[in-house]
């Protein structure tokens, strides 16, 4: 194992894993010992007894800690969506995930006694038709090839609402005193109780809302969810009359698991992780290659991964190579794989490490960062913030810090139903699936044009052509902005698509009031 | 500000003050509801796992999680960047074979002496068609083989075969002679009809018949000593 150049251990970083919802008496295992004896699932701030708190969410509505003081809604973007001229503000954020993560204790803070962290997305900007995306592809000779890092994080939100002890919504014990009828950890019982209709919450995304519709006698916060859940509910209605509308229906409504703590596993002990049988030491390891040298002048020295791809003619149109050479990418699935086969880590959706000490060791610029760097596990070497990122918390002034990533596994998790059986029929016709014979006939064209025979003239243009728009609509990339497209892609749920979002939070975790508070994120766009 | 008596009872952490979530080190209990016991994954999987769950990291990925991509050479066809080894591995399953080619020391002079790390050259193929190298230094031999064929699976790229004559059965040969070079060392490819197999040097065999390569004559020149 590498020797920790520190002196303290780095802080350890914890993994979370969505699970499924357990649906009730299919579940219950007669030697199932755990903590739920065969309840249902208490997510978020659903059950008033605090102690069984833990972990979090995914998808689904958020759970608010503070059931009263809700944010002034809808939430709305504030990234390129929202400079458009029509529209007067951005596209509403999509919940995505909630964390429980107190810290009282770290903070010396006791109105940081429950703390929860709530995370939400444009569905417009961090999706594959987002325009902050496309200068990735290959496109048609677009100058621009940056992009704006600091727009594509003003697409994700981030709040944070903290409780002492003693609060208006919670018993003082949490550990299941709390009668069946403790109503006031809920909207409704606030609703009621200070006339508050606001407080009633939108039915598509459980923040504040604006009125009720009358026509479906729902609440909604604005005209958005209004129209999408009558559009929804109608749709639903044709294909299954005789079921009410799941949730998920909605295209702003992700699909709901829970997210699991685990501790990240140490490096997997090299012996395992290369299945040979006995003589581990370097020796024997180096006489399994079919070329040893010790001759240190030896040129291979300096070839690099770059080198080996043009070997292999590895490129892509885009005269980039089409596989990984970035050393965080690899960095990144190496810590991915760290658990090797029998600890499996690579299923993580979130990445907890609150506030890593920032000293930084003076580590030589060329020495290889095999010693894992606290912090954030970047997924890409570009598009990360500079120093002056994260800014200083508003509200009191102190710093931020990291506390959490969201990877892209979680993207998997929130767009796939746990129930539904292999085959999803509804929404996914959307992207245009090559049948067999449309993949062999653009394989034959290919063929046909590598194997050099004379071709009639424009045969290349119009295989390139077709190859083009099959390549897009697989991609579910829209390239016109069309308004029929362009609306179909804001339904939809798939497209959403990130490389990471990295959240950071006020190190003194101010805040007594309850309120909700605004925290930092930073968006890295997607690996591909 | 906090009186005194409620310090207290945070330090006391009784077990009224026990709470879950995040960030809480140790201190988070019976709380174990970690994917292993109780209804995590171990009910899944119906008594010991039997395979690891690919979660997909990559749009591509998604997509071919989901069924939507055919075969890999759609992936190349459409120029696709493949970022994520899984995919690789989607498609070509028990196919593919991995060899480490080379280990090698390189050293950096440091104030401290001399810092030997060893390089791991690997490559992996499918002997159909497909090729990867990878490359990966470390101080230890085995992260270096491992993050070699992680990054080899990586970088892998089609491998167009043709034939040498009659147009019959399956390509077996390369389509055209074709050179390659590597700093002074040239390696030339030539077309040999069925049955010849590689006339090559043991790495060069190796590689070829990796890529799926049947029949193929090869010539160097320049410092070739190292393969």
């Amino acid at each position: 194992t590498t020797c920790s150049s520190s002196s303290d251990l780095p802080p350890r970083v914890q993994l979370g894993f969505s699970l499924p919802l357990h649906k009730g008496d299919n579940d219950v295992d007669a030697t199932d010992t755990s903590s739920f004896d065969g309840q249902d699932n208490i997510l978020g701030h659903t059950s008033p007894n605090w102690c069984d708190w833990d972990g979090g969410k995914i998808g689904g509505l958020p759970s608010w800690l503070n059931p009263r003081d809700l944010p002034d809604g809808p939430l709305c973007c504030r990234g390129p969506c929202s400079k458009n001229i029509e529209t007067k503000e951005g596209t509403p954020l999509r919940f995505i995930a909630q964390l429980y993560c107190p810290a009282d204790d770290v903070t010396s803070n006791p109105a940081a006694f429950h703390r929860s962290v709530y995370v939400f997305a444009c569905p417009k900007c961090c999706s594959d038709s987002s325009k902050l995306f496309q200068n990735q592809e290959h496109d048609d000779g677009n100058e621009e090839k940056e992009i704006p890092a600091e727009l594509l994080s003003e697409c994700v939100r981030v709040l944070r609402c903290q409780l002492p002890k003693q609060n208006d919504f919670y018993p003082l014990i949490g550990d299941g005193e709390a009668d069946d009828e403790w109503e006031k950890h809920t909207s409704a019982y606030w609703s009621k109780n200070s006339k508050n209709d606001q407080l009633n919450l939108c039915a598509v995304c459980g923040q504040r809302s604006k009125g009720k519709c009358p026509k479906q006698g729902k609440w909604f916060c604005g005209p958005h969810h209004q129209k999408e859940c009558l559009r929804a509910s109608k749709q639903h209605q044709r294909t299954n009359p005789n079921e009410t509308m799941p949730q998920t229906y909605l295209p702003s409504v992700f699909y709901e698991s829970e997210l699991v703590v685990e501790e990240e596993p140490d490096q997997v002990s090299n012996e395992a992780a290369l299945n040979s049988g006995n003589g581990n030491d370097t020796d024997t390891m180096k006489s399994k290659s079919l070329f040893q040298s010790n001759d240190v002048t030896d040129s291979d020295a300096n070839l690099e991964q770059s080198d080996l791809n043009k070997l292999t003619g590895n490129k892509s149109l885009a005269e980039a190579a089409t596989g990984v050479t970035d050393p965080t990418t690899l960095a990144f699935y190496a810590r991915m794989n760290i658990g090797g086969e029998e600890n499996d880590v690579r299923d993580q959706c979130l990445r907890y490490s609150r506030w890593p000490s920032t000293q930084k060791q003076a580590i030589d610029k060329d020495e290889e960062k095999e010693e894992e760097e606290e912090g954030v596990l970047w997924v890409t070497s570009d598009h990360r913030p500079d120093e002056s990122f994260p800014p200083k918390c508003q509200h009191c002034g102190a710093e931020r810090a990291f506390e959490f990533q969201i990877l892209p596994q979680m993207i998997h998790y929130l767009l796939n139903d746990p129930d539904a059986s292999g085959d999803n029929n509804d929404s996914s016709n959307e992207r245009h699936v090559l049948t067999e014979s449309e993949r062999a006939v653009l394989l034959e064209a290919k063929a046909k044009i590598e194997s050099g025979m004379d071709l009639p003239e424009g045969f290349q243009e119009q295989h390139d052509a077709a190859l083009a728009s099959a390549r897009d609509a697989l991609l579910g990339i829209s390239r016109k902005g069309d308004k029929g497209g362009a609306s179909a892609e804001e339904g939809a749920k798939d497209g959403l698509d990130w490389g990471t979002i990295a959240v950071y939070t006020c190190t003194a975790s101010c805040g007594d009031s309850g309120a909700y508070l605004e925290e930092a994120a930073w968006v890295q766009p997607p690996l591909d | 500000s906090a009186s005194p008596r409620f310090t207290t009872n945070l330090k006391s952490n009784t077990m009224s003050e026990e709470r879950g979530g995040f960030g809480r080190g140790r201190g988070r209990g019976d709380r174990g509801r970690g994917r292993g016991r109780g209804r995590g994954r171990g009910q899944r999987r119906e008594g010991g796992r039997d395979e690891n769950v690919w979660v997909p990291v990559t749009k591509l990925g998604r997509l071919v999680k989901e069924g939507k991509i055919g075969s890999i050479e759609e992936i190349f066809l459409f120029s696709i960047p493949v970022k994520e080894a899984e995919i690789i591995d989607y498609f070509l399953k028990d196919k593919l074979q991995d060899e480490v080619m080379k280990i090698m020391p390189v050293q950096k002079q440091s104030s401290a002496g001399q810092r030997t790390r060893f390089k791991a050259f690997v490559a992996v193929g499918d002997a159909n068609g497909h090729i990867g190298l990878g490359v990966k230094c470390s101080s230890e031999v085995a992260t270096a083989i491992r993050g070699a064929i992680l990054s080899a699976k990586l970088n892998v790229a089609p491998v167009r075969r043709g034939y040498w004559g009659r147009k019959s059965g399956l390509p077996h040969t390369v389509p055209t002679k074709v050179t390659g070079k590597c700093g002074s060392v040239r390696v030339r490819l030539i077309p040999a009809p069925r049955g010849t197999g590689l006339v090559s040097s043991p790495g060069g065999k190796r590689l070829l018949s990796m890529a799926g390569i049947e029949d193929c004559y090869t010539s160097t020149r320049g410092h070739t000593r190292t393969m």
